[in-house]
């Protein structure tokens, strides 16, 4: 670590021409991910850009209209504390009070989790059902990137070595019911094994969105099983549950490692799926 | 090397260091701070924990540029505090220390979320706690320790400060 360089920008601007000068520079935001990859080598840059000076000024949760703005370097412990997320948006609240515990929360960023691209990034689930859009920026502009489309494989992303995330923009939710579900070895700081978060809809309304994690690469919409939760709910037709977990089995790659393995991520993300759709009313065979 | 500036329990410094040394290290080697202790050293037990301007935080993940313009509180400055009084008292008398070692981390999360206004409810003190780990024992204790604080702080209505 000695010979590494630590830039720390005081303003957007300053970053912005930081990572136009040194692209794929790694941002050091809540340092919860970071330090331990620098500590054990697994990272070896020759600089790092570090993003406190610029914490106060992206640390925000606004509404613009019917939106909500969240500056990246918000704190888990802000969105878990804020009452107008825990109203409204209450599964990015849940999740956020559910990472690590206190002393985490407080360090790590909304920013840096969605960054730090792990599959089990536990506030990602909710940002997919509420179909968030990303705020990129670099010295060339800003663009939005709808957080679906933000990853590609294990750890990469839609991210530009000169981008870096701003805000995350979160349209106001439809009226539904929310499920917020975390499995890991024990309550508090453990690496989820698997979570879903789940949006569902009066019957009349027909919506139903769920994401996981830690069940492939990145999080994930469970598309196979929403369509075919959409398809019987507007034919008026019986869930029925081996349909379902077959449809899990399409959407989902989990893997074997050192939290778990995938047999028991797909048998325990059935069983939390299944129970939450009874839970939301759906009748289910 | 950067220099960094910052309080440390009332007391202004000024060091030279590699911005990246971990909080844990300047405070225990270099300030000489020595009831922050080092177990897990990956942010999953809490003895570390220090507060940064009031907040609990690891100081085993925390690069020390991260606290330049800040205040950091250890065991160490809340000798003449209160509250501090009364959490050591009630530890002490709940049997909630053994070997001792996550003590310190458990006296700092616990010393913040009392000032914040925390509630004599053992679920909330067991969230509030949940990232603290002890080996020794079993939590039962640790948990009845704060309960006994709690409960007393808000019976005579003071909140932290320095007496």
């Amino acid at each position: 670590m000695s010979a590494l360089q630590v830039l720390s920008p005081v303003t957007q601007d300053e970053l912005d021409q930081m990572l136009a000068e040194y692209p794929g520079t790694p941002l050091l935001a809540g340092a919860t991910d970071l330090m331990p990859l620098l500590r054990h080598g697994l990272l070896q840059p020759e600089r790092i850009i570090n993003l406190q000076k610029l914490r106060s000024e992206l640390d925000s949760i606004a509404e613009q209209g019917r939106e909500l703005v969240i500056g990246s370097m918000t704190s888990m412990s802000s969105l878990a504390a804020s009452s107008l997320l825990r109203e409204r948006f209450a599964l990015l609240a849940e999740a956020a009070g559910n990472i690590g515990a206190r002393q985490i929360q407080q360090m790590a960023t909304l920013g840096g989790n969605i960054a730090n691209a792990s599959p089990s990034a536990d506030s990602v689930p909710p940002l997919l059902v509420y179909e968030a859009v990303l705020v990129l920026q670099s010295a060339a502009g800003t663009r939005e990137l709808p957080l679906c489309d933000f990853y590609l494989d294990y750890k990469k992303m839609k991210l530009a070595p000169t981008e870096w995330i701003q805000a995350v923009r979160i349209p106001e939710p439809p009226a539904a019911l929310t499920f917020y579900r975390k499995t890991g070895a024990r309550r508090a700081q453990a690496i989820a094994k698997l979570s879903l978060a789940a949006l569902i809809g009066q019957p009349e309304s027909k919506l139903f969105r769920v994401a996981a994690g830690a069940m492939s690469p990145y999080p994930e919409r469970l598309t196979a099983v929403e369509d075919y939760v959409k398809q019987c709910r507007s034919k008026g037709k019986t869930l029925r549950e081996v349909e379902i977990r077959k449809k899990l089995e399409k959407d989902l790659k989990p893997i074997d490692d050192i939290r778990s393995t995938a047999g028991y991520r797909l048998q325990v993300a059935g069983n939390t799926l299944c129970g939450i759709i009874k839970e939301a009313g759906l009748e289910l065979d | 090397m950067q220099t960094v500036r910052f309080k440390a329990n009332g007391h202004g410094y000024s060091l030279t260091v590699e911005p990246l040394k971990r909080l844990l290290d300047v405070l225990r080697e270099d300030l000489r701070l020595t009831s922050v202790k080092e177990s897990c050293g990956e942010g999953e037990c809490g003895s570390c924990t220090v507060l940064v301007d009031g907040e609990p935080v690891l100081a085993c993940l925390m690069p020390v540029i991260q606290i330049d313009g800040k205040e950091v509180t250890t065991v160490e400055g809340l000798q003449d505090d209160t509250l501090y009084h009364e959490l050591e008292l009630a530890l002490s008398e709940a049997g909630a220390v053994q070997c001792g070692f996550c003590t310190p981390g458990i006296i700092m999360n616990s010393w913040s979320w009392l000032t914040g206004g925390g509630s004599a409810e053992p679920d909330r003190i067991r969230i509030a706690l949940a990232g603290n780990l002890c080996r020794c024992t079993g939590y039962q204790k640790i948990l009845d320790g704060v309960l006994l604080a709690t409960q007393r702080v808000n019976e005579r209505g003071f909140s932290g400060g320095q007496s």
